[in-house]
């Protein structure tokens, strides 16, 4: 039987002692917007009444001994990894959880557990129960608190370590179904505001979701929660990655002495790449994410992380992103040396190499990719965007859109409707402007309408179309859409809310 | 004597010069070549400038609000003109809607695929990067056309920029301004002026005027373009003809009373 194993959480919940010297309190703090806030906090503290994601003044009034430290999401990976690396004696595949732990909106966001595929091996140990024990005793030897679970699937796993009664959980698939069924719906590893949207109506546990129909919940929620449900159920596969360690890839070029020759600073750089290009393609591997140190004298080390859409091996093109970074770098008193380091790679599948120079979509690909690497390591992944509409009937569902900020950047294909496109204006309004109308008759298009700032008569009318919205259970809106010609020949696209008999401007062709 | 479109083709370098009829009519084949769709210069920036709302007692709401770039007409030029590469669209005012935009050319498969595929949209904090994503991507030559949306003003330095880099790189650069800058200094290629106007046909309906081309100031053109959506196939495209009383594109070579009698 397939199963996998939970552990979470650190550290003892008991007062600690080292060689008898009694530990104060400890409180991570993390920055967001410029407010620092509670990120994570010992037992301690949370016995004097600190909260996860509470203000950071408001934490140490409560607990005024305590020490701060800030959050260090890169000491906090390298460790997990070090403890993934370590797992790998109960089972060669073992994955730092990919999930991420959302306090306040999501400011929060860590990898705070192993997944472990213990599939076939837990007969080694004499079954679930003792390997979980076992795990935990070690952890216990190393100076973690821990919380285990075994289940058919990861996602039963991850909602019984976290949210189940018992410390250590073993279940099997007939039990399944029982044990999730009073749990939290949080457990369901939910983003914060579908949970939010599902409290809002009574429904808190995940017996109270199963029997609402699945059609229900994917027009209002999307496909995410069904999936969600499915995998903690084990009705959808879910697979582990296993964790692995790969030497990090790094070059390095020291100078005589200090340097501010910007001249010389790139071609030690340039000639880098080409060195870390040829490892990279020897490897068959792309980097994804590149770091570039220039060791000061006097001066802590510059450092700067570039991403890349793709995994990348053309020196070409990695010198085109890098060399605009390297021109904005603070150079200090001199640079002394410098250090390249592919911070993450992945595999490059083979390609064909072209048999004709004329093969112009791939050269339009490759010279999108750089323009949008030059764009998002200049000014950040959140200002380029893509299409993500959702393939809805509801107006607003269709203009979303997402950051280009990560591998998907290479398809930029969004859903198609299945159907073909309905007459809509060419500007849709983020949010619908509210219109005082004047009708001559109820439930009639208007004849005048007041819009920013200005009152316009109707000329021409065509409609209605009904549309029904849903954003939640609990609110449902009734809106009858009409395209209407102003005087100064603009056209809108308005609806009247029937529930609350209110006109709001949605859209225009511009 | 040349026709004054083609001349101002030629001035402007426009990419279909060799569609335009010789002769003067007002046959279809004229009229088409008249749509200014098929004929905005690469290696250049045009700008368009739509109304903005009227006054209202809160200049402040006017000039944040008030105003909503000619996005029909751009997205329609933008599905002819992008000819399969990429469109950036720069400033989140002029991010065509995804229905509207799956329309433009619902039928044509190549269109439909390059229209909603092929859009990227970029949303700048300040005028430094709406001018650099702008510059970024003229030198990009998978990009097909860019459009960018502003309501702050430009000087005439940042002008020049935006106009060299589109000239070297011969890219093609569409501004959406509001009507109150039309009378700044201009350094674009083209200004055109786009109004709507009341229509009895029951669909959305513009003025379309180039009011300044740089190379040639004399020839100044209007044009009617009204959006269509077929309901039985789900497409709209852009309809274009010259405007009432343009007798521009209709009188013949040399007309005389005395030919005529």
């Amino acid at each position: 039987m397939r199963r996998q194993t939970r552990t979470a959480r650190r550290k003892p919940g008991k007062r600690l002692t080292v060689q008898g010297l009694r530990l104060p309190p400890l409180i991570i703090s993390a920055e967001v917007s410029q407010c620092q806030y509670v990120a994570r906090c010992c037992p301690l503290a949370a016995a004097s009444g600190v909260l996860l994601a509470m203000n950071l003044a408001e934490a140490a009034a409560l607990c005024p001994q305590a020490q701060v430290h800030p959050w260090q999401p890169d000491v906090y990976q390298s460790v997990m990894a070090k403890l993934a690396q370590w797992a790998g004696r109960f089972s060669p595949r073992v994955m730092i959880d990919p999930t991420p732990h959302e306090v306040d909106g999501g400011f929060l966001s860590a990898l705070h557990g192993l997944l472990i595929d213990a599939s076939g091996t837990e007969h080694l140990y004499g079954g679930c129960r003792v390997l979980l024990g076992r795990i935990q005793q070690a952890l216990r030897e190393l100076g973690f608190y821990s919380r285990l679970a075994a289940a058919p699937s990861i996602g039963s796993a991850w909602a019984l370590a976290h949210y189940g009664a018992e410390p250590i959980a073993s279940i099997d698939a007939a039990q399944l179904s029982q044990s999730l069924a009073h749990l939290p719906i949080a457990a369901l590893r939910l983003p914060h505001d579908i949970i939010q949207n599902l409290s809002a109506v009574g429904v808190v546990q995940i017996q109270h979701l199963i029997h609402i129909p699945r059609v229900s919940l994917l027009e209002r929620f999307g496909s995410h929660l069904l999936r969600r449900m499915d995998q903690s159920l084990g009705q959808v596969y879910e697979d582990i990655e296993a964790f692995t360690i790969r030497p990090v890839l790094s070059v390095t070029q020291p100078f005589d002495g200090p340097t501010t020759q910007l001249e010389a600073i790139f071609a030690a750089t340039e000639q880098l790449v080409h060195q870390l290009s040829e490892q990279l393609i020897r490897q068959q591997r792309g980097v994804d994410e590149l770091e570039v140190v220039l060791t000061r004298p006097y001066h802590a080390p510059n450092r700067k992380k570039l991403s890349f859409g793709c995994h990348i091996h053309d020196p070409r093109r990695i010198w085109a992103v890098l060399r605009p970074c390297l021109e904005r770098m603070h150079l200090g008193g001199g640079v002394e040396a410098v250090t390249l380091t592919a911070v993450r790679t992945a595999l490059v599948a083979p390609q064909q190499t072209q048999i004709s120079q004329m093969h112009s979509s791939s050269d339009d690909t490759d010279n999108i990719r750089e323009f949008l690497d030059g764009l998002i390591n200049h000014w950040g992944g959140q200002r380029l965007r893509m299409s993500a509409p959702e393939v809805s009937h509801i107006p607003e569902c269709t203009g979303r859109t997402k950051p280009i900020s990560n591998s998907a950047q290479c398809d930029f294909t969004p859903p198609l409707a299945p159907w073909p496109p309905l007459d809509r204006p060419s500007i849709l309004l983020d949010q619908p402007e509210p219109t005082p109308c004047v009708a001559l008759q109820p439930d009639c298009p208007p004849h005048r309408l007041n819009w920013r700032g200005g009152n316009y008569a109707v000329i021409s009318r065509v409609g209605p179309e009904r549309i029904v919205t849903y954003r939640t259970l609990a609110h449902q809106q009734t809106r009858d859409y009409f395209k209407l010609q102003l005087e100064d020949g603009r056209w809108l696209w308005v609806y009247h809310a029937l529930e609350d008999n209110r006109w709001f401007v949605h859209g225009l062709w511009g | 004597m040349n026709h004054p479109l083609q001349s101002l083709m030629a001035d402007l370098n426009l990419r279909r010069a060799d569609d335009i009829h010789t002769e003067r009519s007002t046959s279809a084949a004229t009229i088409h070549a008249a749509d200014p769709l098929v004929w905005i210069a690469g290696g250049g920036v045009h700008e368009f400038f739509s109304p903005d709302a009227p006054s209202t007692p809160d200049a402040s709401v006017a000039r944040s609000v008030g105003w909503d770039p000619p996005l029909t007409f751009l997205a329609a030029l933008a599905s002819k003109t992008a000819a399969g590469r990429y469109v950036l669209w720069v400033g989140r005012r002029c991010w065509p809607a995804w229905y509207f935009w799956q329309a433009v050319g619902w039928g044509d498969d190549h269109n439909n695929l390059s229209c909603t595929a092929k859009s990227i949209y970029f949303d700048p904090l300040s005028q430094e990067q709406w001018l650099d994503g702008i510059i970024q991507a003229a030198r990009c030559p998978a990009v097909g056309l860019i459009v960018a949306s502003t309501t702050d003003d430009i000087s005439l330095a940042v002008g020049r920029r935006l106009q060299l880099a589109a000239e070297v790189r011969r890219a093609c650069i569409c501004l959406a301004r509001p009507m109150r800058q039309s009378t700044a200094h201009c350094w674009a290629v083209a200004r055109w002026h786009i109004r709507p106007q009341p229509s009895a046909s029951g669909q959305p309906q513009w003025n379309i005027q180039l009011a300044t081309a740089k190379t040639n100031a004399r020839s100044i053109n209007q044009w009617t373009a009204s959006w269509n959506y077929e309901v039985a196939h789900g497409a709209g495209y852009m309809r274009i003809s010259p405007a009432m009383g343009d007798r521009t594109c209709a009188a013949p070579d040399a007309y005389s009373p005395a030919q005529a009698g």
